[in-house]
This record gives structure tokens, sequence and C-alpha cells, in this order.
């Protein structure tokens, strides 16, 4: 194996540059290192100027998605060794406006995901005295979803979102259908009236790559569907019996 | 809308490829899906055509097959036949991306889900294959 590996990694300064162009980089090659020490290696010993985000080094924060060889990946947990000889070339997200280097705006979905109403809605007004009691089935039923660290990898893979950037998009509908499907959640009917418009739900044509690229799992494609299922019977319940109250 | 200065300098706005369809396979997987209705459209066109024939009597279904087996028609149809299989294939592996069932309290896998369809799939076209042998 070879020493040392060329790192391409996506630059972009926003005072000078108008388009991100890539810069190589040699990087040891060791084989217990993820393609986060290499950009840290760079940071530390070539070009103190590269920026990204990182924090906890082991798949828990979202914070150090980026694209890998074109690929959406969380960089803490993706060995430099699986592109060995190389080039390998490090991006940031697609779909989200770059800030600079490696970093993107992710206001967009942080817009979105308070839209989807993402925390338990209680109808019945009354504060809880104790906290409320859930099998471990009706556990079962919404723990994939809670799984979500907010990594946009799911958005960066979507091309619905990248066409059209009004759709909800993958994570902030996972996490609400996390909440729809909570037992003691009563918000399900809320977040339907807010999810069931044209950009909501229904832009999605279920390509399924969002939930290819998930590192942990879960699987927003489901989610979209499962949410437009529920949307056709309320639409048909409505239209059948339209006195029979929501 | 987002005010910039000169802390929060203007980002660069990425846009996607026009031919963002050919990067992957899913997506490509997905665009051939989608094209393949033109496919499913055609061979129900063809098959009204051939059930109008034969309300048409003796000379017009002979008529009909005559025309069907002609060189251009026949690659038509060998092309419809291959994206009629894509089209039912990707559409049967699509139910586990829209539900997976619950069996006894726990959710079915994506293999368990799919599995009915590719069953149900072989027994139409099993029985359907026994009529058109022993015709």
């Amino acid at each position: 194996m070879a020493d040392t590996i060329t790192v391409e990694v996506a630059r972009f300064s926003p005072d000078s540059d108008s388009a991100p162009h890539y810069q190589s980089y040699q990087v040891p090659l060791r084989k217990d290192w993820m393609i986060l020490d290499a950009l840290n290696y760079i940071k530390d010993h070539l070009d103190g100027s590269l920026t990204f985000r990182w924090s906890c080094r082991m798949g828990i924060c979202g914070s150090c998605g980026m694209t890998v060889n074109g690929r959406e990946r969380l960089t803490c947990e993706t060995l430099l060794t699986e592109f060995a000889p190389g080039p390998v070339r490090v991006g940031a997200l697609r779909n989200f406006p770059i800030a600079r280097d490696l970093v993107v705006d992710m206001s967009d979905f942080m817009e979105k995901l308070s839209m989807v109403k993402p925390w338990i809605v209680r109808k019945d007004g009354t504060e809880p005295v104790r906290e409320f009691i859930q099998t471990p089935e009706q556990l079962d039923n919404f723990k994939q979803y809670s799984l979500c660290i907010n990594c946009m990898l799911c958005y960066s893979a979507c091309p619905v979102y990248g066409i059209d950037p009004h759709f909800t998009g993958p994570a902030a509908l996972a996490l609400a259908e996390r909440y729809n499907l909570d037992s003691r959640d009563q918000g399900a009917g809320d977040r339907l009236d807010i999810l069931s418009q044209h950009d909501g739900i229904w832009d999605c044509t279920v390509i399924g790559e969002c939930s290819e690229v998930c590192p942990k799992h879960v699987d927003p494609s489901l989610a979209i569907q499962e949410f437009k299922l529920a949307a056709t019977k309320e639409w048909y319940k409505s239209f059948l019996m339209p006195w029979g109250g929501k | 809308m987002a005010v910039y200065s000169e802390f929060e300098p203007k980002p660069y706005r990425q846009q996607i490829a026009n031919l963002w369809w050919l990067e992957r396979m899913n997506y490509l997987k997905f665009i051939l899906r989608e094209f393949s209705s033109i496919f499913v459209a055609y061979f129900l066109l063809v098959t009204l055509c051939m059930l109008s024939a034969m309300a048409g009597g003796r000379e017009s279904y002979l008529a009909f097959r005559q025309w069907m087996a002609s060189p251009l028609i026949l690659l038509l149809n060998v092309i419809t036949l291959a994206f009629m299989v894509f089209h039912a294939y990707t559409w049967t592996l699509l139910v586990p991306r829209a539900m997976l069932p619950r069996w006894h309290g726990k959710a079915l896998t994506e293999k368990q889900t799919a599995l009915p369809g590719f069953v149900a799939w072989g027994l139409v076209s099993l029985i359907v294959a026994i009529i058109v042998i022993a015709a």
C-alpha cells in the first residue's frame, strides 16, 4: 500500500471565488484513518484555511456529512483506505448553498423542520401529572424515524429537492412521521394539513435514494409514502362524508 | 430573505445538472421506470386494437395479426416486453418503499413485503402460460 493518497477537496471562498474548485493535497494513507482525519490533517499541517464542520467523530452529531467521490457520506465513518490508491474527491453536500469550502447553509431545512411540528402535540389541554406510559410495541412503531441525526445526506441525495427547493424534503418528513406514529402525540391532523399540500409530500417521486444514503438506516421514503396514504384516506373520508367532521 | 454582509457573505448556489439522472444508477432506474409507462400505454393500445380486430371478425383479426408480424412492430414489441417486465419488476419492488405491514406486532422486512407481489405475478403468468399453451 502506498504511503500517501491524493485528496482533492472542494474549495470556495465567497470573497474571491465565483464557483467552487478542487485543490489537491497529499495525505498519509493510514489504515485506521477516516476521511475526516484526512481533512483534519490538511487543516493542521497543510492548509489552515480549509473550512468544514465536524464534532463527535462517532456518527452521532451529523455535522460532517459531505460528498466523497460524489456519494453522500458521514466523513467520520468513511475509511480513507476504501478509496486507495486514490485520488479521492471530497465536496460539500449537494443542493444546499455553499457558505465556504465544505460548509453548507442549512437554514432552509431548519425552517422546514419547525413547520412540521417535530414535537409532541397534545390537544386535551391538560398538563400531564406523570410520564406517559408506552409499550415496547408502541416505541417500535416510530423508533427508526427517531434515529435521524439531521446530517442532511438525504437532502443532498434527493434530486427532487435539487430541482424544487420548496419540497419539504426527506428528513423533515421522516421526523414528522416519527411524531405522528408516537402514541403520546395528538398532532397528526395538524401536520397532515400542512404537509398534504403539493410541496409537502406530493413532490416526492419515490426515487428512494434518501433511504439508501441514510447513515442511521432511517427510511424517509417510507415515511413519505405512509403520509401519502394517510392524506389519501383523509381526502376520501372528507369527500364521502363531508359532514362527518375530522 | 437572508441579508448578506461582510461577515455573512453571499453563498454559492449549487444547481442540479441537466443530466442529473445519469449520475447514479438509482436515478437512472427511476427515470427508466417512469419512461416505461409510455410502453405500458402502448401495450394497452395494442390490446384494445386487438380486441377491436377480434370483434370485427376473422378477416379483420387476420389483418391485425399480419400487421403485428411486420419486423418493425415485432422489434417495437420486443422493446415493449423488456420495458413491461422492468416496469412490473420495479413497481413490485416499490411496495416495501410505500408500506411495511406488521405481522404479530413486528414490521415485516422489505423482502417479506415484496414477496407476495412476485408470487402473484408468477402465478398469473403461469395461468396465462397454461391457457396459451393449451389453446
